[in-house]
């Protein structure tokens, strides 16, 4: 079982903001990761989380439908996501430089959970958790992995 | 409170299904599952208890609907079955279980009470049982003699109400066997304080008289006759009705005669409709808070309560039963197609207004013939172990069609 700490790139594809591909795209994802072991680690409040409610409210038809795919098979499903509430986070490690505070909460979430791996877009912060060791994939190779 | 239930050979139940029962009990599944084959279950050995002077078969008409009998209702048509149903009580109310297994020929009429090194509590283990012709007229008497604690005493039963009888009378003996009887005739006694509230429920009409109660009311004249004969049930209904739609309920009986109304009347509207003039979702809510809030009632059985109601009103209803479970210690077994609902009661344990141990929820399932009940462990963050990938099924379906994904 691994932990994912997922941020905002998956929100970003399945509104299909993205285009029609990534939504499948996202969509496939979210249901390999329902049918594996894994868990998506989930910090309420966050940015994250925020963006997964407002998904509910899309426009879009499979955006909806994606977003009750993710309530109803995830946010409800201890053993796909683990809940974490923002008070039970440890402190940002200021060793960490040049992580933008919109992001911190991955670092802190992960530490929280020990082997757990950020999946990410943004290369900077893959650079910077690469060169702290901590474990990181960008979303590229996370999906090419998980989708086979 | 009931504690489980048991059901073999019952409807779609092959086999024997013993499924353990919370403050709140809700079953989820797809459509003829098997999950109102459960509350029904309760309703048959209720109709047993209440009244087994009846031919076989009135036992399986439940007032509101007939199951046809016992060649309909045992499984699989297959006559030379027995068809099992039994509760049990929670330990904490000194109590056993309750069984009656039905057959073409007649019943067997089980009580079992397991006494202190399997209940933790003061009392003896009882055993009986009871061979009894249907229709059964009450007039046998099962006795046996047992000891306990030094006290001799003789259980006689009838298969429905026992009474011990002490061999020496001391002050000692009079309240030990006045605490046994008591304890071995609550399974009866809870099984009377069941009452249903099925998916055929309303008020039809402006007014109402009152009419004579059935030992099962749920005819709406007869939920009407409930709410004008009892003075607290009007105002307990109109509490949570402003909780959950915003509308008050009141009564008004026409001077001089027996005729009375239901009003509901919307707060910022003011103007106060008839009970059968406003909307449905509301009138049916109102025939299941009659029957909720009714004094003599302890378990309710309802069939999927979120019908003809909006989102929040669901919501609203969700938390309403929490807190009558909590604060009226009733207790509620619900079907239900709503994860809205389901979602809802989640919630209210995330809040911490009900513990999760106070909600039990079941994903029924139907395998060809059988019907099976899968518990979803509720955690006390609001979460349930399995999902309820249930609920998304077919949207999953769609979606997949319309992003053009391959199965």
């Amino acid at each position: 079982m691994v932990d994912y700490v997922l941020n905002e790139w998956l929100w970003a594809d399945a509104t299909g903001d993205n285009g029609t591909p990534r939504q499948a795209e996202s969509f496939r994802l979210l249901e390999a990761l329902s049918r594996s072991n894994d868990r998506i680690v989930v910090v309420s409040g966050s940015s994250f989380h925020n963006k997964a409610w407002r998904l509910c409210v899309a426009s879009s038809r499979p955006a909806l439908e994606i977003a009750k795919f993710f309530k109803l098979r995830f946010l409800y499903d201890p053993a796909r996501c683990f809940i974490l509430p923002e008070s039970e986070l440890p402190e940002f490690p200021s060793a960490l430089m040049g992580i933008k505070d919109d992001d911190q909460y991955l670092i802190r979430a992960q530490l929280k959970v020990p082997d757990s791996i950020i999946v990410t877009t943004d290369t900077p912060l893959k650079t910077v958790l690469d060169l702290a060791s901590r474990a990181c994939e960008l979303r590229e190779i996370f999906v090419r992995r998980y989708l086979g | 409170m009931l504690e489980n239930i048991e059901i073999e050979n019952f409807r779609s139940v092959e086999g024997r299904a013993t499924i353990p029962l919370a403050p709140i009990t809700l079953l989820f599944g797809a459509t003829a599952a098997g999950k109102s084959t459960l509350e029904y279950a309760i309703c048959v050995l209720r109709n047993f208890v209440l009244n087994p002077t009846q031919a076989l078969d009135g036992f399986f008409n439940l007032g509101f609907q007939s199951l046809g009998g016992f060649d309909a209702c045992v499984f699989n048509h297959e006559l030379d079955r027995k068809l099992k149903l039994g509760v049990t009580l929670k330990p904490s109310d000194k109590a056993g279980k309750f069984g009656v297994a039905f057959s073409k020929s007649g019943a067997e009429i089980l009580l079992n009470l397991p006494g202190s090194p399997a209940r933790d509590v003061d009392t003896p283990a009882i055993s009986l049982r009871a061979d009894v012709p249907i229709p059964y007229a009450v007039n046998q008497s099962f006795s046996e003699t047992y000891e306990f604690q030094n006290i001799g005493f003789t259980v006689n039963w009838n298969g429905i109400t026992a009474n011990v009888v002490p061999r020496d009378s001391t002050p000692e003996s009079q309240r030990f066997v006045q605490e046994l009887a008591a304890s071995l005739n609550k399974p009866a006694e809870a099984l009377r304080k069941v009452d249903i509230a099925p998916a055929k429920r309303g008020f039809f009409k402006p007014t109402y008289t009152p009419v004579p109660l059935s030992p099962t009311a749920t005819t709406d004249d007869e939920v009407a006759t409930l709410i004008i004969n009892d003075p607290n049930l009007p105002a307990r209904i109109s509490l949570d009705a402003e909780r959950i739609f915003n509308r008050d309920f009141r009564t008004f009986v026409a001077p001089g005669t027996a005729t009375f109304y239901f009003y509901t009347t919307e707060k910022t509207a003011r103007t106060p409709v008839y009970l059968v003039n406003d909307g449905f979702g509301v009138n049916q809510v109102i025939y299941i808070l009659a029957k909720l809030h009714r004094a003599d009632v302890e378990t309710l059985l309802i069939e999927e309560p979120e019908v003809h109601l909006h989102s929040t009103v669901v919501r609203n209803l969700a938390r309403t039963f929490c807190s009558i479970v909590k604060e009226d210690r009733k207790q509620l077994i619900l079907t239900t197609h709503s994860e809205q609902f389901l979602l809802s009661l989640l919630t209210c344990v995330s809040e911490g207004i009900i513990e999760p141990e106070m909600l039990k929820c079941y994903h029924v399932t139907r395998e060809r013939r059988a019907t099976a009940y899968h518990e979803q462990r509720v955690t006390p963050q609001g979460q349930i172990e399995g999902g309820l990938a249930s609920f998304v099924e077919a949207e999953t379906e769609d979606l997949k069609k319309f992003l053009s994904i391959a199965h």
